[in-house]
């Protein structure tokens, strides 16, 4: 797709003109579109698979949560291009801007974090590719929304999609079952890292796990041992994400009170929270680099993100589907449950045929 | 639907060269593939290439087995081993599953309206979650490997890591080549649902080329010599259910 481009639905029939791209994953492409209903993010990407179970998580979940871009569409452009529209999010993804943000937009962030979350673990699901790539921030204080629903997994189940730096069972910290701690990890990890401002070396793929965390153990030791408390409790998976976020504020001297006190100490010129650099910063601390001891307040840009370990991937592209219409109507909202029940027995039914296939075909065609 | 003992069985070679003894790879992946078992290749290369002929044999052997080939270098290895582990996966369901809806509908999963395929792909989704899984990992030991063990070691680790977290069954199984003194192939560790990682310490590099084809048939051998493992509820059902895939 190319900025200035017309993109017609092939079942749809919705227009869309592309802007600009929003970024690149491992998965697809996202840009900006004009919609008839406004501005909007189109997530395009070669394997329909892909496309159609992340429409299927969106869905659900920005119900529960207001934390995820709101669906739109789902349509085909052409026979190998497979998207969905979804609410745009203005703003930065937390890789790029996360190292600059100061104490008090850390705490929001972590907070705004910890509710997405919450919503999300309520209703059952995991994120599990939390990392600073798919978090964008906006607004001051700084408003956190997911993008990427592609690691939505169900509790339970195995973590599908992971970046190793932001899994814990690369570090050595649990297994990769999609549960609660999981992303509370994650989200520990994000903030020991200072949101992909320090990256691990690669030479750590040739170690175990215990070293490996040997390496973390050298940046945990650079944050004040309140803070480190705190990250090591995430880490292990003992804290839930209400509990981690307030666990952080507490550390930096939370709450109400607490700012108040920082913001004396500020005045004093004396440290402010975590950051042993930015006392002269003044106010709450708010305005000073997300440093901490070794404050290098001046790194501006983190490094880009490694790519996920998509687990969950490609779909054989479409051998030459045709423009003919649905068989089905589309599917009104309200009948979405006595569908899906016929869609599951239909699909049982085609299953104990299609295990038999398996087996005796040995798979092959 | 517990009587989802069918298995996928998939085998994946890890390599930076050429094969040079014993019978040709290419042909023994045809020959697994004609049974049943989906043969992946990863060639690792540290800086440098595989050379041509090191490529080309990875991308034969993949093509005749049915799988697919990646070159990496070793911090991708783990990365790549379980992507391609899950697309196998997810490719070999899709095809099933868009044979299928051929079948009744006469139309495969894209021709559907979007609305329609997400829920095709959930159950999709879900079936290869629920999937019985049996993987030989098979290494080159040749002397050229020997910097790259430790990350190998690693990848495997987290590999089987992975796969324990599924709720289907999985095992994994570790096959070395050469082995030491006159063996071609060396079973590191027989198929296991939690890898001993004590065992893998014993992947030491061993002296003799590289017989990639016999390592590709002894695979095939332990496939059919350790029959797979059925958790207790399961031991009633048929046999026709489990790993015993007729060959066509
Ligand atoms: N709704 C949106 N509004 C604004 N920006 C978005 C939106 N969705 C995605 N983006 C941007 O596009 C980038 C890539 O999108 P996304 O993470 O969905 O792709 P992906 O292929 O799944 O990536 P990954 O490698 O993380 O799996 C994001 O990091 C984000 O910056
Ligand atoms: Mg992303």
């Amino acid at each position: 797709m190319q900025p200035g481009e017309w993109v017609t639905g092939k079942w749809t029939g919705e227009r869309f003109l592309v802007e600009r791209r929003l970024g690149r994953g491992a998965n697809g492409d996202v840009y900006l579109v004009r919609t008839r209903l406004g501005p909007a993010a189109l997530k395009v990407c070669p394997n329909a698979g892909d496309i159609a179970l992340e429409w299927a998580v969106l869905e659900r979940l920005h119900r529960v949560s207001g934390s995820f871009p709101k669906p739109m569409w789902i349509d085909d452009h052409g026979p190998s291009a497979f998207f969905y529209v979804m609410e745009w999010i203005p703003g930065a993804a937390l890789s790029q801007v996360g190292a600059t943000l100061g104490q008090a937009s850390v705490r929001a962030v972590v907070r705004g974090l910890a509710e997405g979350l919450k919503e999300l673990h309520a209703a059952g699901y995991a994120f599990c590719d939390l990392k600073p790539d798919n978090l964008v921030v906006h607004g001051d204080p700084p408003r956190v929304r997911f993008v990427d629903a592609g690691g939505v997994t169900p509790f339970g189940r195995s973590v599908r999609q992971f970046t190793p730096h932001y899994d814990r069972a690369f570090w050595g910290f649990g297994g990769r079952v999609a549960e609660p701690s999981y992303d509370v990890a994650a989200m520990a990890l994000m903030l020991t890292l200072r949101f992909g401002h320090w990256t691990p070396p690669s030479t750590l793929a040739g170690q175990p796990p215990q070293q490996r965390q040997a390496w973390l153990e050298s940046r945990l030791r650079k944050w004040p041992s309140p803070v480190r408390q705190v990250l090591k409790l995430g880490l292990a998976g003992q804290v839930d994400a209400a509990e981690f976020a307030s666990a952080w504020e507490r550390a930096h001297g939370g709450g109400a009170l607490g700012s108040a006190a920082v913001a004396r100490a500020g005045r004093r010129g004396g440290r402010t929270g975590v950051n042993a650099g930015n006392g002269g910063n003044g106010g709450n601390g708010g305005n000073g680099a997300y440093g901490v001891n070794a404050g290098n307040a001046s790194a501006g840009i983190a490094s880009p993100g490694a790519p996920s370990t998509r687990r969950r991937p490609a779909v054989r592209p479409a051998s030459g589907s045709s423009g003919r219409p649905a068989a089905n109507p589309r599917a009104r909202p309200g009948r979405d449950w006595t569908e899906w029940l016929m869609w599951a027995s239909l699909t049982g039914a085609l299953l104990s045929t299609t295990w038999a296939w398996m087996t005796f075909l040995g798979w092959i065609p | 639907m517990r009587e989802q003992q069918a298995v996928m069985r998939q085998l994946l070679v890890i390599t930076d060269g050429c094969s040079n003894v014993g019978i040709d790879p290419v042909t023994a992946a045809a020959e697994a593939r004609r049974k049943g078992v989906v043969v992946n290749v990863i060639g690792v290369v540290d800086k440098g290439d595989m050379g041509r002929h090191g490529r080309e044999e990875a991308m034969s052997i993949a093509d005749a087995g049915g799988g697919m080939c990646r070159v990496v270098e070793p911090a991708q290895l783990s990365a790549t081993a379980q992507m391609m582990t899950q697309q196998t996966m997810q490719l070999t369901l899709q095809q099933v599953v868009n044979r299928e809806l051929m079948q009744v509908m006469g139309k495969s999963a894209e021709d559907l309206p979007p609305v329609e395929r997400s829920r095709v792909m959930q159950v999709v989704d879900k079936l290869e979650e629920e999937l019985g899984l049996r993987i030989v990992v098979a290494v080159d030991t040749s002397a050229s490997m020997k910097d790259k063990m430790p990350t190998v070691r690693e990848a495997i680790r987290d590999l089987a890591f992975s796969l324990q977290a599924r709720q289907g069954a999985s095992e994994v199984a570790v096959i070395a080549f050469p082995g030491s003194g006159d063996e071609p192939v060396r079973v590191v560790q027989s198929f296991t649902s939690r890898l001993d990682m004590a065992a893998l310490d014993g992947m030491w590099v061993a002296r003799g080329g590289t017989p990639t084809g016999p390592a590709i048939e002894r695979a095939m051998a332990l496939f059919e010599e350790v029959p797979f493992h059925r958790t207790s509820e399961d031991d009633d059902l048929p046999r026709a259910w489990s790993d015993e895939a007729a060959a066509p």
